[in-house]
């Protein structure tokens, strides 16, 4: 079952500007979770497709949970390249000492979404007359926070555990949403927040820090130290697609701003 | 009825196939932690106000009757003492007798009477020799039944056995079938260190009077001649004293010393109108409170900070936790007043705004749902108990509420329930806390939906027949301990922590108390699903008089499992007061009695069958196993109390236990 939720995971790239998306959906069948196992659900997320020097700017996980007993539920979202994982579940409701008691919140379902700057934490939510008792927009236990900054260009998992017996309950839906951005200084901030802040200067205004104009040739696609003619037309082979290696504004797609930032380019010699 | 499961919605989906909970494994969840109860914010809608059955009983109506008399005797044998007792009894006609002592079988026990003929009792015919069962199975108990005794006084003669040296105790039981009774109530229910509290005696006729009016004002009162009236005193701090009526009034009035449980032994002689002598006796434990929680006066009603209704009561004392309860009333411009709802709960002692010591009770928004600030709003009938005695500490007819703004602001934007919901019943968790406590009574289980199994009263921690049972099942396991309800309900809290959720069967206390917890606090009986929430058989919920004999009893022989205020008739409407309907709504109760053949004299325990009106179990009367309001699963007999009784014990019952099983919530 693992598998076929894998299998029928979807990822998508949302071209704005120099800010992307990609997400995980497992959306059908429902994936049902190990009572009683620490191991739980595994989901794995795919590389998001932008280039190695794009930054996570902000995580939302969304999760549609069929299950008896919420407070059973562990939910940990782990950046694999980094190993940095946080809990966004843990057991909710335990925090009530003495009810729901010792064994979290007892109330039925999650249809939640797990962003940052939630009013409430999903921990401080239990009832027993509604249901989902999970429900709307809730912090998670950890903050998603620590996220930011690390590399996007990486897998993530998201794993779905039942650390209880007694209770079992069913995975229907897991939406994992990342924003990243270009971080072409490697100073592990996106590079609008570095030019809007003051941080980094963009002469040309062509949205990329001046420092990294001046440390590449972005159109130099062969490597041969000129942008030429060999570059325009590897270049056209490539309009149109999602080839990273061409998506200079990193709009997730090779088109026309692109092109122009090729033709700004075209006939310099980098050193 | 309101089943709130329906309310909820929730399905589970449990895992099956689990016989039972018998794990011994300690959950680590629960090591080093501070675990707090979670009190419920109790609410109840008007009737439950104009019903009465939520307002302090009237004690004249809480007290206890007698058809019998109680004598006590204590033989100092050896040491140049003479090794018999001797009790003189006004009696003529037939009447069973009881004696209570120790090794009884070695004694040689004679009724001489008023012709000097003597009755050797240990061999009669139609003797009976058993243990004292509830009224101390350390005893033992003679009953023997006389026909046709010539009076107008028998003497019992009671003489230990030669080879026993020391205090010797023998209390005799007399039920004679002279159509009297006697019906002893309490003039009010302050019961305070340095008050006085009287107790009226009234006779009635027990022909046209029976258990079910005694207590009520179609009591028919009897003026008969009293030829002698006495109290044996046992005070809380050991004092004892007697006291002879005011007059021959058949009133006494007592001074309440020191705080702490009293035990009263009330006895009057008296003739009848055909002229014979008769005895009758009642016992009375009362418990006394130190007072020092009082209401200072001042209550305003503000919105808090989490959207609540917050009623602030001034209250001088430094108690933990006190039950504190009000009836909201709202009077409109024409003058006229209407109640809008009933709040309590167990409140801590807070600190206000300026440093006045308060006391807090919330509310649902709802409550308000509809008044637009035209009317006023008052308290009536405010009243603070302790919460283990249920004594009241204080009470007050009427307060006003100084009402913020703030509250007419959110009232108004509230919509009004069509009936009140569950948040407005019994509020939110988390929101009041009291620190909890560890025993290492239970056998932990890891989560789990359970039914639990649950003793009662001093028990040897044996009930419920378990192989009657298939489900999951824990069991409460708290034997030969005597609680009060409050710390019997923090105690199955307590033992439930190993349970996600968990229904409740009750025997005797076990019932009451799992009534009290459900009300009071949040615990996983709230997370349970099923059809019956709380189950009871067997429980004393009105009381029973066996809780101020066995207070007598323990002060002629000494103290056995120890006195329980809360399931004396008075203690258990003090309780009841605070049981609001929707809580006896979750309540399923069944009593038990002997098979009552027309052609002979049947009863359950061959001493406290005198002490209890039929029919009853033993220990519990059938009218006190019931309440108004709950789920009344009927009266059966060929079952008694507990083992040892004339039928079997009722929690072996299988056809009860299969339907108490099916019908548990879990």
């Amino acid at each position: 079952m693992r598998k076929t939720a894998l299998s029928l995971a979807l990822a998508y790239l949302l071209s704005n500007s120099l800010l992307a998306e990609t997400g995980i959906d497992c959306a059908s069948p429902a994936v049902s979770i190990p009572d009683g196992m620490a191991s739980g659900v595994l989901l794995d997320l795919a590389p998001v497709a932008c280039r190695e020097d794009c930054v996570v700017t902000d995580v939302t996980v969304s999760l549609v949970v069929e299950h008896p007993w919420i407070g059973d539920l562990v939910v940990t979202l782990q950046h694999l390249d980094s190993g940095t994982s946080i809990a966004l579940l843990d057991r909710p409701g335990s925090e009530f000492l003495g009810f729901p008691g010792p064994y979290g919140c007892g109330g039925d379902d999650i249809d939640v979404t797990l962003l940052k700057d939630a009013l409430t934490s999903a921990h401080e939510i239990c009832s027993n007359t509604e249901v989902p008792v999970l429900a709307g927009q809730a912090q998670p236990i950890e903050s998603l926070e620590v996220f930011d900054g690390l590399s996007a260009a990486s897998a993530w998992r998201l794993t779905v555990a039942d650390d209880s017996m007694y209770d079992e309950g069913l995975l229907s839906s897991a939406w994992i949403e990342i924003s990243w951005a270009s971080d072409c200084n490697g100073n592990g901030s996106a590079d609008d927040v570095d030019i809007a802040t003051g941080i980094s200067v963009d002469m040309d205004s062509n949205g990329i820090p001046d420092e990294c104009d001046s440390a590449e040739c972005p159109a130099d696609f062969d490597g041969n130290g000129h942008v030429d003619v060999a570059d325009f037309s590897a270049f056209l082979v490539a309009f149109g697609s999602q080839n990273v290696d061409f998506d200079l504004d990193g709009s997730g797609v090779v088109d026309i701003g692109d092109f122009s930032i090729l033709l700004v380019a075209f006939g310099l010699s980098c050193s | 009825m309101i089943h709130w499961r329906q309310w909820g919605g929730l399905h589970r989906a449990r895992v099956g196939g689990i016989a039972m909970v018998s794990a011994i494994m300690l959950s680590p969840v629960l090591f080093g932690q501070e675990i707090s109860i979670s009190a419920k914010q109790l609410a109840a809608p008007p009737q439950d106000i104009m019903s009465g059955r939520l307002r302090l009983p009237d004690p004249a109506f809480t007290g206890t009757w007698s058809e019998y008399g109680m004598l006590s005797t204590v033989i100092e044998a050896g040491k140049g003492s003479r090794d018999q007792g001797v009790c003189q009894i006004p009696l003529a006609g037939a009447a069973d007798i009881v004696v209570l002592g120790k090794e009884l079988s070695t004694w040689k026990i004679n009724l001489i009477d008023g012709q000097g003929q003597r009755h050797d009792l240990l061999s009669a015919r139609e003797a009976v020799l058993g243990d004292g069962g509830p009224l101390g199975s350390s005893l033992d108990a003679l009953r023997v039944s006389l026909a046709d005794l010539v009076g107008p006084q028998v003497t019992l003669d009671l003489t230990t056995n030669s080879q026993q040296t020391g205090r010797h105790a023998a209390v005799v039981l007399v039920d004679d079938d002279v159509p009297v009774g006697m019906y002893a109530s309490l003039n009010h229910h302050l019961l305070h260190v340095g008050q006085k509290v009287q107790i009226d005696t009234q006779f009635y006729n027990t022909q046209n009077t029976n258990s079910q009016t005694v207590r009520t004002q179609d009591r028919q009162r009897l003026d008969l001649a009293i030829v002698e009236s006495w109290a044996d005193v046992w005070h809380a701090n050991g004092h004892y004293e007697r006291l002879d009526s005011v007059g021959e009034s058949g009133m006494f009035s007592l001074d309440l010393r020191s705080a702490g449980d009293v035990t009263v032994m009330l006895s009057v002689r008296a003739i009848a109108s055909d002229g014979r002598a008769f005895l009758r006796t009642t016992t009375h434990l009362i418990h006394v409170e130190e007072p020092n929680e009082k209401l200072s006066g001042f209550a305003s009603m503000v919105v808090g900070s989490d959207g609540d209704l917050q009623i602030l009561i001034g209250v001088d004392g430094s108690r933990e936790k006190v039950l504190l309860a009000a009836e909201l009333w709202s009077t409109s411009i024409a003058g006229e007043a209407s109640p809008v709802c009933w709040a309590g709960g167990m409140t801590p002692r807070e600190r206000g705004s300026h440093d006045q010591s308060i006391r807090r009770l919330r509310l649902d928004l709802a409550w308000l749902s509809g008044f637009d600030g035209q009317s006023t709003l008052s308290l009536k009938n405010i009243r603070i108990q302790d919460p283990d005695s249920l004594v009241p500490l204080d009470i007050q007819a009427e307060m006003t509420l100084d009402v913020s703004d703030a509250v007419w602001e959110v009232a108004s934007r509230v919509d009004a329930q069509e009936t009140p919901t569950r948040e407005q019943l019994m509020g939110q968790p988390g929101k009041v806390r009291f620190a909890g406590h560890f025993s290492d009574h239970s056998s932990r289980a890891v989560g789990g939906h359970n039914l639990m199994l649950m003793h009662g009263y001093c028990s040897d921690g044996i009930s419920f027949e378990q192989s009657d049972y298939s489900g999951q099942l824990q069991i409460f396991w708290d034997p030969g301990v005597n609680r009060t309800h409050d710390q019997f309900a923090i105690e199955i809290w307590n033992q439930g922590l190993s349970s996600k959720s968990y229904g409740l069967l009750g025997h005797s206390q076990g019932g009451t108390a799992a009534l009290h917890l459900y009300t009071y606090y949040w615990s996983g009986v709230d997370w349970a699903q099923g059809e019956r929430l709380v189950q009871a058989l067997g429980s004393p919920f009105q009381g029973t008089a066996l809780a101020g004999a066995i207070a007598a009893l323990g002060e002629v022989f000494g103290i056995q499992c120890g006195t329980n205020f809360d399931m004396t008739y008075d203690g258990a409407a003090l309780w009841l007061a605070g049981i609001p309907t929707w809580a006896r709504q979750e309540t399923y109760t069944s009593t038990s009695s002997f098979v009552d053949e027309w052609f002979s004299y049947d009863y359950c325990h061959i001493a406290s069958d005198l002490l209890l009106s039929d029919p009853d179990d033993g220990v519990v009367e059938s009218w006190s196993g019931h309440i108004d309001g709950d789920n009344n699963l009927g009266h059966f007999e060929g079952w008694c109390h507990i083992g040892g009784m004339v039928e079997p014990p009722e929690c072996t019952d299988p056809s009860r236990n299969a339907d108490f099983n099916a019908s548990a919530a879990r």
